[in-house]
């Protein structure tokens, strides 16, 4: 048989598809699980880290004599203790984890100490000695792109017309806007705003670091990506790579904010200056202040429409701040903004901006989120004047196979429609609204990731198998891991156990972000099992003594097969196993490349909310994902994903924003007015799993985790502005907002 | 050094430990008598992460100073199973995938058993207003919700 | 496979350094595209290293320079596509 063949239409699954309890859950709701702060070591010291009480500020004398000196501290350090020689690609990292000659933002790191205990370290914080320079800042986007606005990296403007904070602009498109406009009966236009929203995860950021002086390290983290935390960290230590082992701790969250490091260099620099392993651990406030929020936007949106409701031309204008630092997801907005429509006429821009905000860190399909809002908005602005149905607008001008995507390629099979269609038959939207109620609706896209992957799938002697993988699990990929590996080799879920190893244990893997990880580590997975296989029927073949191609493995069994065969009983998984010892020796089932073919994935959301005129609060009352999954491995960690990213998408659309004052400061740094929501505010979250087959993985596995989180914003803005009979533009749509709004 | 002698009960154990005055209960026992299951996610009372039963409630351990804990009884996350037999709410919150990530589980985990001890048969609502005080970021709630009523029906042997 | 006249469709920032939407390269794989494309147009040359996704015929490739293309492909560069 083919060992390699793809056929997921018509495929019957046996264990894809269940819902098997986590392989790591027990240690979950036990408490034994160990996360990012629960790692110690034997010796270690406590590390604390001075930042920036300014928004924009030059150092000018930085002095740490003094705290050195104190009882109990180990190390001091400063961007002195970092590689002067870092490569060009980290640079940026590098001067946000520890700032050179300036302070680009409330919070930004400017020095760090290792003491006997956390409270030793804080104090001596205080004695290091520091003056500042304080210069002018810029925190809003719009302000920041006029020519005259505080320069953050002073120098010749890049883009005409603009400040030298636009790094960058970049454009997308086909046709021609002026005939499209033409031909349409009404052409509707608006700009929207959205806030700047922090992942929220709930495990701040933690390491523990040891570094000896000859270049050698351990390090235990919270991550996304552990190979990647490894390779940046030992370029601004200025060591080796493979002289650093990483391990990836339990994850408490990333939602993309733990795909870069912040702590973990910090830990290592001083590890090596005080010869004993030190532990940092972020507070709740330095995460608000220091890590990866997402951007804030500010997008002008343009589409014309036929009476019947035929989307004539398509225009967005995308301005986005990532922080002190360029790279803001403004392309890929730009990108995702009209994914939903066939358009023949069709433009985005993007422009990129750098203000006094701490570095924007990927979010949960970056970018994506914002663009939809705005465009989305827009189409329920047309659908609401010419009185169409908005699923049935949104059926009309669907992206389908076929068609060509508003950023440049034809699309392949994907399941918009599918999704859209599955909306209007749900029990939600055909539900009736009481007075007072409003509906939304929003389509949403994201292209998902592949990435370089390794797998390990090692047999042992007693029929189990230990699945090694680099990716670390998020959300339940250990579960989906081992069902994938269980129904490629055909024996049961419990006889195999998923770990993600360290540095040192396995080939390079990519960060798990992209909603990559059921993807590209689950072919991994499947093709290491189909080369354990391949070695199983080889070793069956040398038992009976015929040709390898004249075995094939069914049901967990090695059977022969053909005519010149000749008549053997089967050999189990089980029994190969036990004998591979003296059939050959050990055998495992390898996986290292790129897997190249992810498939994206697009939602249809639907939202009833209801406001309070009085306080401007508004109630969600219904909600109802759906997505196209591609395969829905393990289904109800896919609903759970489905679910989260609108719960978080609900947060972003009514409460969560970074709010800074006039000083530059952020001035709610904290979970109690940095608002997210919890368990009284939502209401059950209802899922539909679509299953449009992705070509590009043998059971038709598209990535999930994040296109769950681009419709909410623009649904429930609909869903609010139909209510109130007021377009909302402005996020978060926080009851001062609203009172506003309503006034 | 000017440190507390604390002697206390933690999950049916005598615990004794000295204590920094500025230390907190959370502190303590993940520094010092290595239970790290309650989680630090704010220090501040607003994530719930660190819930812990204190005397027959639920408080926040970051919110609670070491040296107030003389004398009382904690329960934490870690004496929630007896030996291999784990508390219906932790098989329902499994075989409802009431976790992704898992760092607030031990926190709603031992809110929802204080709950079920005061409310045998909760409402969603009442669920939900109890558990306002722990933040998942993860999951929107839903599964979790489901969890707690399917356990409180078990219990009750409904 | 030999390399042929292979049409490449740029996104707003190529485009802008070609002064043109769309190219013809002769090439047998991408790696042909991007050596092509760097000596026609040099200023593109960091945008190419490490910094571009590439769609064929609708599917989204990152690191994949051995990967054939002809005359029949629809080839899409696009700036690189990461994730959270």
């Amino acid at each position: 048989m083919a060992f390699d063949e793809y056929d997921s239409e018509n495929r019957i699954f046996n264990a894809v598809g269940t819902r098997p309890i986590r392989p790591d859950g027990m240690d979950k709701v036990t408490g034994k699980a160990m996360f990012g702060a629960d790692f110690t070591m034997p010796g270690m010291l406590h590390g604390a880290i001075l930042r920036s009480p300014h928004a924009h500020a030059k150092i000018v004398k930085l002095d740490t004599a003094k705290a050195e000196a104190l009882p109990g501290v180990k190390s001091v350090i400063t961007r002195a203790d970092f590689n002067d020689k870092v490569s060009r690609a980290n640079a940026d990292v590098l001067e946000n984890v520890m700032a050179g000659e300036k302070a680009l933002y409330d919070g930004h790191a400017i020095a760090a100490v290792a003491a006997t205990s956390p409270l030793a370290a804080k104090k001596a914080l205080r004695a290091i000695e520091i003056e500042y320079e304080v210069l002018p800042h810029v925190t809003d986007v719009d302000a920041a792109m006029v020519p005259g606005a505080p320069e953050i990296r002073p120098g010749e403007p890049k883009v005409e017309g603009y400040s030298s904070n636009v790094m960058s602009k970049v454009e997308f498109g086909h046709g021609d806007l002026h005939e499209g406009f033409a031909a349409a009966d009404v052409v509707m236009e608006k700009s929207f705003k959205t806030a700047a929203t922090h992942q929220g995860y709930i495990e701040p950021h933690a390491a523990v670091g040891s570094l000896t002086a000859d270049g050698r390290g351990e390090l235990w983290c919270c991550t996304q990506g552990h190979f990647v935390a490894r390779n940046i960290c030992s370029d601004l230590l200025g060591i080796q790579a493979s002289s650093l082992r990483v391990m990836a701790s339990e994850i408490g969250g990333g939602f993309g904010g733990k795909t870069t490091v912040f702590v973990e260099p910090v830990a290592l620099a001083l590890s090596r200056k005080a010869g004993r392993p030190v532990k940092v651990v972020m507070s709740r406030e330095d995460v608000f202040r220091a890590t990866g929020p997402t951007s804030s936007s500010s997008i002008d949106v343009k589409i014309g429409m036929k009476n019947d409701g035929t989307m004539t031309a398509g225009q967005a204008i995308l301005r986005m701040q990532g922080g002190a630092f360029p790279g803001s997801p403004v392309g890929m907005a730009a990108m995702c903004a009209f994914a939903p429509y066939a358009l023949d006429h069709v433009q985005s821009v993007g422009i990129d901006v750098i203000c006094n905000r701490p570095k924007q860190a990927a979010y949960r399909a970056p970018g994506s989120p914002m663009a939809c809002f705005a465009v989305e908005s827009v189409v329920d602005m047309l659908c609401n004047k010419l009185e169409l149905d908005p699923v049935d607008t949104r059926l009309m001008n669907a992206s389908k196979e076929g068609t060509k995507a508003s950023y440049g390629p034809t699309w392949p099979r994907i399941g918009l429609i599918e999704t859209l269609e599955a909306a209007k038959k749900s029990p939600h939207y055909r539900s009736e609204l009481k007075p007072g109620q409003g509906r939304g609706v929003s389509c949403g896209f994201w292209f998902n990731h592949a990435g370089e992957t390794s797998v390990t799938l090692a047999l042992s002697p007693d029929g189990t198998v230990a699945l090694s993988v680099g990716t670390p699990d998020i959300g339940g990929s250990r579960a989906s891991m081992c069902l994938m590996a269980a129904e490629e080799l055909g024996i049961p879920y419990e006889k195999i156990r998923t770990t993600v190893v360290d540095t040192a244990s396995l080939g390079y893997n990519d960060v798990s972000h992209g909603s990559r990880v059921t993807y590209a580590s689950g072919l991994a997975t499947i093709k290491a099992a189909r080369d354990a296989k391949k070695k199983l029927c080889g070793r069956a073949a040398k038992t009976w003594g015929i040709d390898e191609d004249a075995v094939v493995w069914e049901d967990g069994m090695a059977k022969p097969s053909g005519h010149n065969a000749g008549d053997h009983e089967p050999l189990s998984f089980d029994k190969l196993c036990k004998t591979m010892g003296r059939t050959g020796g050990p055998i495992s089932g390898h996986f290292e490349a790129t897997p190249e073919g992810a498939g994206v994935s697009f939602a249809t959301h639907v939202v009833d909310s209801e406001v309070d005129r009085e306080t401007g609060a508004t109630r969600v009352l219904r909600y109802t994902v759906i997505q196209d999954a591609g395969k829905a491995i393990h289904p109800a960690y896919v609903e759970g994903q489905f679910q989260g990213g609108a719960a978080q998408g609900i947060g972003w659309a009514l409460n969560e924003e970074y709010i800074y004052g006039e000083d530059g400061r952020l001035q709610n740094a904290g979970f109690l007015d940095y608002r997210i929501p919890v368990a009284s505010d939502l209401p059950m979250i209802e899922t539909e799993i679509v299953e449009v087959p992705n070509p590009g993985h043998p059971y038709g596995v598209r990535g999930v985790g994040e296109t769950s989180i681009c419709p909410p914003l623009a649904a429930i803005a609909n869903s609010v502005s139909n209510a109130v009979g007021v377009r909302l533009t402005e996020l978060p749509m926080s009851p001062p907002r609203i009172l506003k709004a309503l006034d | 050094m000017s440190k507390i002698h604390v002697t206390t009960s933690v999950n049916g154990d005598e615990a004794e430990f000295l204590a920094e005055p500025e230390e907190t209960l959370l502190d303590v026992l993940r520094d010092h008598l290595h239970l790290t299951g309650a989680k630090e996610g704010c220090g501040t009372g607003d994530c719930g992460a660190c819930t812990v039963n204190l005397d027959g409630r639920v408080v926040c351990s970051c919110l609670v100073l070491a040296a107030e804990a003389q004398g009382r009884e904690i329960k934490t996350i870690e004496g929630m199973a007896n030996g291999e037999k784990l508390h219906p709410l932790q098989t329902k919150f499994l075989e409802h995938a009431a976790l992704q990530c898992g760092i607030c589980t031990p926190g709603i985990l031992v809110a929802a058993k204080d709950l079920l001890e005061r409310n045998a048969d909760p409402t969603e609502t009442e669920i939900r207003f109890w558990l306002a005080g722990n933040l998942c970021r993860c999951t929107g709630y839903d599964k979790i919700v489901r969890a707690v009523q399917d356990a409180a029906a078990e219990m009750r042997g409904a | 496979m030999p390399p042929e006249d292979v049409t490449i469709d740029l996104y707003g920032t190529l485009a802008a350094i070609a002064g043109e939407k769309r190219v013809v390269v002769e090439a047998a794989n991408l790696r042909d595209v991007y050596a092509a494309l760097k000596v026609r147009f040099p200023e593109m040359a960091e945008h190419l290293d490490g910094n571009v996704s590439v769609s064929i015929d609708g599917r989204i490739y990152t690191e994949a320079l051995f990967e054939p293309v002809s005359a029949k492909n629809e080839v899409v560069l696009l700036p690189r596509i990461s994730g959270g």
